[in-house]
């Protein structure tokens, strides 16, 4: 690495040390599946209501590109 | 729990109601006249004392509206029975009076101080007073409930909105001018990129992978921070929506799940249209609940993780690290994802609400997460049981509006009714918690939050907290 590409870094860092600035990130939330209380029983509701006739909607997640 | 007999009155005067703020106390935050039935006392004549006391004008002709409890928690260990009486303004009509209550007879009592003004009936005043005293509104005419007027916001979530969107402000700045030491030629090209969320939201990422980069002398993190800082895609007003396949791992962020940047693909973005029009109606939910206090500067990247079922749970996350950007799997469910998306701006607003508000919360002190089982300091709890909070009133809410499917019916009815067991069971250790906020605006919003929660009812369901 050229050595004034180093002294930039080092120049950038030390005004980010010195503005302040948080640096670290510390997660506000992690809403993970396995936490949501009751998921099965949950699940079990849905599924009923779906047993019921109801389709299960589908949405295409990507644009196709034509080739 | 103790029972306390009230009274409270809605005062019409040409389809506005009567409501006050304490001057000396705003956080109990805006009422309607009344007080406790005292002993041996008529409800009727309750009312008619009270209201005396409180405007220092008579009550004439009134008319019963309806009953109802409200559990005081987490404010009193009380649960009120509350009786609702509708009366007309007789009297001279003053935008704005205050009043001075003396409690005759009661030695070493203070007087208290009111200020009171006129409110338009609607949906936006039903949400805006305080511990469910607008819960009978809806009751003075059929359509009151249903007409949107302006939404009348406490005094200090308007304080704190202020408060986050000079915070936000001065980050974005700041992280500019940070970049622009590493980044001189890009400068001028983001310079006017401050002013939107996904704008905010992009600068908080190229900053956090700058330094990531600097510290690590590593060149594709500072080739990925110049990418994202190029980039046009956030000058919309709109969140930028991408799946992770747009995106670069910044691994210093890393926690559970993976963290990634926004690198973009140019003109071609690879979110459908249908998966946007999903995440557009998803922000309708939350607008058509009242609640885009929590979105509005809080929503600004969203990166699609999987695309789940609907019989799946899904992940989502938030860092504060990078402000703005929300990390989610996709559902195809509007209501569902509206939920989701709800869920982690609020986790960003809060972020920043404490961050504006100077508020340090103690690491040692640990409380129990009902959510995660097991013990998590202060700010952990404090996020969950907001966030929580919030999400039961937008199940709560979104129940009433005859537009869900089946399927979202039965998610909605059967995660409120188990999240609320959640909250009621866990609330002492959570208002703890909550008192540990310093800021007493934040706080009483907090607590408000939570007593809303508390108190929710089942739409849809048999019911005993509401005659």
């Amino acid at each position: 690495m050229r050595k004034s590409l180093k002294t930039e870094f080092a120049a950038f860092l030390k005004a980010v040390e010195t503005s302040g600035q948080s640096t670290t990130s510390q997660a506000a939330c992690h809403h993970s599946a396995v936490e949501v209380n009751d998921w099965q029983k949950i699940k079990s509701e849905i599924k009923r209501s779906l047993s019921n006739g109801e389709s299960i909607p589908t949405v295409a997640t990507h644009r196709r590109v034509k080739s | 729990m103790r029972l306390v007999k009230k009274v409270l009155i809605y005062m019409v005067c040409q389809g506005r109601l009567l409501v006050f703020t304490h001057p000396r106390n705003r956080g109990i935050g805006l009422q309607v006249p009344g007080g406790t039935i005292e002993r041996d006392e008529l409800t009727e004549e309750a009312a008619r004392r009270e209201f005396f006391e409180e405007t220092g004008q008579t009550l004439q002709a009134i008319r019963f509206v309806g009953e109802q409890f409200h559990d005081m928690r987490p404010f009193k260990d009380e649960l009120h029975h509350r009786t609702y009486f509708a009366g007309t303004w007789k009297h001279e009509s003053r935008k704005r009076f205050a009043h001075q209550e003396l409690h005759a007879g009661r030695a070493g009592v203070a007087p208290e101080h009111f200020s009171f003004r006129w409110e338009k009936i609607g949906a936006g005043l039903i949400d805006a007073l305080a511990v469910g005293q607008g819960n009978l509104l809806g009751r003075l005419s059929p359509t009151s409930a249903k007409v949107l007027t302006p939404r009348v916001r406490r005094a200090e979530l308007v304080s704190i909105n202020k408060l986050i969107r000079t915070y936000q402000s001065n980050r974005a700045s700041e992280h500019l001018r940070l970049l622009s030491l590493l980044f001189a030629e890009g400068s001028s090209k983001v310079s006017r990129r401050v002013n939107t969320t996904p704008s905010r939201a992009l600068l908080a990422q190229a900053f956090s992978i700058a330094v990531t980069g600097a510290k690590k002398q590593n060149n594709t993190k500072i080739a990925h921070a110049k990418k994202i800082l190029d980039h046009s895609d956030g000058n919309s007003r709109r969140p930028l929506i991408c799946w992770r396949k747009d995106c670069a791992i910044d691994s210093s962020v890393k926690y559970e799940s993976t963290a990634y940047v926004y690198v973009g693909r140019g003109s071609a973005p690879s979110a459908s249209d249908d998966v946007r029009a999903c995440l557009d109606e998803a922000i309708a939910w939350i607008r058509r609940c009242n609640m885009d206090d929590s979105v509005n500067n809080s929503l600004g990247v969203i990166v699609l993780l999987r695309k789940r079922g609907l019989l799946e749970a899904s992940n989502s996350y938030t860092l504060s690290g990078l402000p703005g950007t929300i990390f989610t799997d996709f559902v195809p469910s509007a209501f569902r994802m509206g939920e989701v998306l709800l869920h982690e701006a609020t986790h960003s607003w809060l972020n920043d609400a404490l961050g504006a508000c100077h508020v340090s919360l103690p690491r040692d002190k640990l409380f129990y997460s009902p959510w995660r089982h097991k013990d998590r300091p202060a700010f952990g709890i404090i996020q969950a049981a907001y966030v929580f909070s919030r999400i039961l009133q937008y199940l709560a809410r979104a129940l009433v509006f005859d537009r869900l499917a089946a399927h979202e019916v039965s998610y909605a009815r059967s995660r409120l009714r188990s999240e609320q067991r959640v909250i009621k069971k866990h609330l002492k250790s959570i208002c703890a918690a909550f008192h540990l906020i310093s800021d007493s605006r934040l706080r009483d919003i907090c607590l408000e939050e939570l007593n809303r929660a508390v108190n929710l009812t089942h739409p849809g369901e048999k019911s005993c907290a509401n005659h």
